[in-house]
């Protein structure tokens, strides 16, 4: 269709410095460069096999960067850095496939308490939840971060308590949601929180002498035993939340384990760099 | 001669992940495409980096190229709206000081672009009308040119030359009295 073909000189500057063009000139190129496919490709000699190499590589780049996650898409949200955001979100227990995991099995004891009225099995698992994700995320196995993860200037505590920090506050959001649904709900069903936390940095103060999986198979132990054992002098089925791990003398230890693990933590913190070797 | 893909032909391969077509199209694309943005933007940092978001966008959405009209213009319809995404995200503005009339075949823009200028203006390459254009003042060809011949909405228009909408109309309505005027 097309029989009039632009200048080289023209499009040559059009490729060069376009500013400089007669605007007149400009006009009728860019109309015409629309439709014209041998004055495209004329424009793209021109301006030069080196400067299309640089830009497709740009290209490249951003086609090949992976899609954030959903999560480190929110933590990026909350102002944490790109490179923290990715080895936060890499931590096992906020993989898609484990967060699924963990609906279905708060949805499940819901579920089960909403039937059988009673709020016994949220209460007595909830504090093993978070436990559970923070052993998850330095245990044994390869950190989905893979290198990225070894060769992170964020190295022990920094990246284990980001990532802690992360999991914790995932899995006690999840817990809040499932315990906003249980039946006949009251002030003494939020009794599962405080051990949660207590369970949870235990767990990670404890990791920094032991495998972090020994750390919590023994106090999710302590924890069963405890409930265990205050419920044998009681033949006859009271509320669980009357058992003393979670009436008041169990909220006011595990207040005091929380204290202490903190302490552990901040005095122990460069433990973390030869647990993440170990494991 | 070697059997070359059209540009159709390569965004259809694009649309199933070849890499190599949008390779293609980029490197036939990308430099004119680039020019005349640099024709729009002064800063040619925000040029580069929105000629390279506009392949990539064309590498996630080649699916809803519509198969009809010319790739060309689809692809600098990608383009220019990244240039004002870009220059939106940095939140300064470098306008070309005189941006010159050039014309397209911009789409969508329902709420500006009508009737008997932009027939005159696709209908002609040379003509009288690139003088009746030059004889606008700079504010109202810029206008002119983001609405009319780039084919951007009001609201875009506004955008890329950093002025408020209504602007942009008042700017339009008197510049499309003068080209009336010029062409009668």
């Amino acid at each position: 269709m097309t029989t009039w073909h632009a200048s080289p000189d023209d499009l040559a500057q059009f490729a060069d410095a376009p500013h400089e063009l007669d605007p007149d000139v400009a006009a009728s190129l860019e109309l015409h460069l629309l439709r014209c496919a041998d004055c495209r490709a004329e424009t793209a000699r021109v301006s030069g096999e080196e400067w299309s190499r640089a830009s497709w590589d740009g290209v490249a780049d951003r086609i090949d960067r992976p899609v954030p996650s959903l999560v480190e898409r929110l933590l990026r949200h909350l102002g944490v850095a790109e490179t923290h955001a990715r080895l936060v979100a890499a931590t096992r227990p906020l993989q898609l496939a484990w967060l699924a995991a963990l609906a279905m099995a708060i949805g499940g004891t819901v579920g089960f308490a909403r039937t059988a009225d009673t709020n016994a099995p949220f209460l007595v698992a909830a504090p093993l939840v978070p436990l559970v994700g923070v052993v998850l995320a330095f245990g044994p196995g390869a950190d989905p971060a893979g290198d990225a993860g070894v060769a992170a200037p964020l190295t022990g505590i920094g990246l284990a308590l980001r990532r802690a920090v992360a999991v914790l506050v995932a899995t006690l959001a999840a817990l809040a949601l499932g315990a906003l649904a249980l039946p006949d709900l009251q002030l003494k069903d939020a009794a599962w929180v405080v051990p949660a936390l207590a369970l949870s940095l235990g767990g990670l103060a404890l990791s920094t002498w032991m495998r972090a999986e020994s750390a919590a198979a023994l106090l999710g132990a302590v924890w069963l035993s405890a409930l265990w054992l205050s419920a044998v002098p009681q033949p006859k089925s009271g509320p669980v939340t009357e058992l003393a791990p979670l009436a008041a003398p169990g909220q006011i230890t595990c207040a005091g384990v929380v204290v202490v693990a903190l302490a552990t933590l901040s005095r122990r913190r460069h433990a973390f760099a030869i647990v993440r070797r170990n494991s | 001669m070697v059997l070359v893909r059209s540009d159709a032909e390569l965004l259809v391969a694009v649309r199933d992940g070849d890499r190599g077509a949008l390779r293609e199209l980029h490197d036939r694309h990308a430099p004119w495409v680039s020019a005349r943005l640099r024709r729009r933007c002064a800063d040619a940092d925000v040029v580069a980096d929105a000629v390279q978001d506009t392949f990539v966008a064309v590498w996630k959405s080649a699916r809803r190229w519509d198969g009809r009209g010319e790739p060309a213009a689809w692809i600098w319809g990608i383009a220019i709206r990244r240039l004002i995404a870009a220059l939106r995200h940095r939140g300064r503005w470098v306008p070309v000081a005189m941006p010159a009339p050039g014309y397209s075949h911009g789409r969508g823009a329902p709420d500006v672009v009508v009737a008997a200028e932009e027939q005159a203006l696709l209908g002609v390459e040379y003509g009288n009308l690139a003088g009746a254009l030059n004889r606008l003042s700079p504010e109202l060809r810029a206008v002119i040119q983001a609405t009319v011949i780039d084919g951007l909405t009001t609201r875009e228009a506004g955008r890329l030359l950093g002025i408020p909408a209504g602007t942009v109309k008042t700017r339009a309505m008197r510049a499309r009295q003068q080209l009336r005027g010029a062409l009668a």
